[in-house]
């Protein structure tokens, strides 16, 4: 049996190689697609959430929240890709010979990290919601981890002097 | 007889072929300076070749042979482990925020792969009395069971991060995840097996070893794609985008 679950480990590691392989040089080409911010506000309005719920009767309810979830999961989706992008020309323009490029790049590449990381919450929060649609998981859910990514982000501010940045969150 | 030659013969071409190929290596990393920014990556390729250039050496003197041999190995994990550290540190150099959480994944990582770890060996408890070399190939069969495990968390970190790897660090862990991949196998199977297909084994583990080398060679002599600065999305942009999200975490 152990030699069973040590040998599936080192297969699912040379699949997991193998994947990496062709999905970096996907990656490689992958471009900035264009994020439709409105219709993202829209979809994840909160309001137009306790509209519907008072409105429609809980199956119905609960099958039209779960549509929105799966369309707002589609908007975090690119917006996460775009951000792994924006990482990557960030990480690839660092090796530029000019300062002012270099130094731009590497506060573009922070903040696309810190999207990206804020996605991976998004996600996780979506997925619980569309398991439960009853459940609406406010900032108290949430607020230890987002807390800790503010106070990064504030000691990263400082470090960098972006106060943009921090206005941001 | 014949295919017992073969698998000889073979074993022989690659005992030769891997220190010429670790030789270009090093050569290649001698000439990009590797040693500037993967420092334990090239003391690992340069204590490997200098293990296989001494066994070889020793080969004729099966006792001294047999401790040169394993003591190697055992400083070539340590090593392994070292270009592991080596490689996560570089790919989160630039991402502070997503190093706290990859350092909170690997510790938690580490300490379920010890655990396993301890679990193979104690599982493995009647093959480690009276035979030291039964004994190695389980502590072996342990430890690179944490070392593949740490690269397909490595993988996954950097796939469910979006991470940009730069083409001399992917093939650095790309190879040794090949190699110790393979390496686990052989080690697993080979207590498992008859001695008659040990050299079988070894065949495919030097053929792993050799797929590595050619990789690191490879993606070190790859030059790294430029960005120039129109291609960089403006700053703005990128803060719309972080607000909409934090909305949507915070509402």
């Amino acid at each position: 049996m152990m030699t069973l679950i040590v040998i599936v480990l080192a297969l699912c590691a040379i699949g997991l190689f193998y994947t990496a392989v062709r999905s970096r040089k996907k990656r490689a080409t992958q471009k900035i697609r264009p994020f439709d911010m409105q219709a993202f506000r829209a979809i994840t309005s909160r309001n137009d959430e306790v509209f519907l719920r008072a409105r429609l009767p809980h199956s119905e309810f609960y099958r039209l929240k779960r549509r929105r979830i799966r369309v707002t999961h589609l908007y975090v989706k690119r917006m996460a890709n775009n951000a792994a992008v924006v990482m990557r020309m960030g990480e690839m323009a660092r090796t530029s010979s000019n300062p002012d490029v270099v130094r731009l790049a590497a506060q573009v590449s922070e903040t696309a990290s810190q999207i990206r990381l804020q996605c991976i919450v998004a996600f996780a929060k979506l997925s619980v919601e569309f398991a439960v649609p009853s459940l609406q998981l406010n900032p108290a859910t949430l607020e230890p981890s987002y807390q800790a990514m503010r106070d990064s982000i504030a000691r990263l501010g400082q470090l960098q002097n972006t106060a943009p940045l921090q206005a941001a969150i | 007889m014949l295919s017992a030659m073969s698998a000889g013969s073979l074993v022989e071409f690659l005992w030769i072929g891997g220190p010429v190929l670790q030789l270009i290596l090093a050569g290649v990393l001698v000439y990009r300076k590797g040693w500037l920014n993967f420092p334990f990556f090239t003391a690992y390729i340069l204590f490997n070749l200098a293990h296989a250039v001494v066994s070889l050496g020793l080969r004729s003197n099966q006792t001294v042979f047999f401790y040169v041999y394993w003591i190697g190995e055992a400083v070539g994990i340590i090593l392994g482990f070292l270009v592991l550290y080596e490689v996560f540190k570089n790919i989160f150099r630039h991402h502070s925020a997503l190093r706290k959480v990859a350092t909170s994944i690997f510790t938690i990582s580490t300490l379920a792969l010890a655990s396993l770890a301890v679990f193979i060996l104690i599982h493995a408890g009647p093959r480690l009395t009276g035979n030291i070399g039964r004994s190695v190939m389980v502590l072996e069969e342990a430890t690179r069971t944490v070392e593949v495990g740490l690269l397909i968390v490595l993988f996954m970190c950097a796939g469910a991060f979006g991470l940009h790897w730069r083409q001399s660090v992917f093939g650095i862990a790309l190879g040794l995840g090949i190699f110790v991949s393979v390496e686990l196998i052989a080690v697993t199977m080979r207590s498992q097996v008859s001695p008659a297909l040990h050299d079988a084994f070894s065949v495919v583990r030097g053929f792993a070893y050799i797929t590595s080398l050619i990789v690191w060679s490879t993606y070190m002599l790859l030059p790294e794609r430029a960005t120039d600065e129109s291609e960089l999305p403006q700053r703005g942009q990128l803060e719309q985008w972080n607000q909409a999200i934090l909305e949507l975490i915070h509402q």
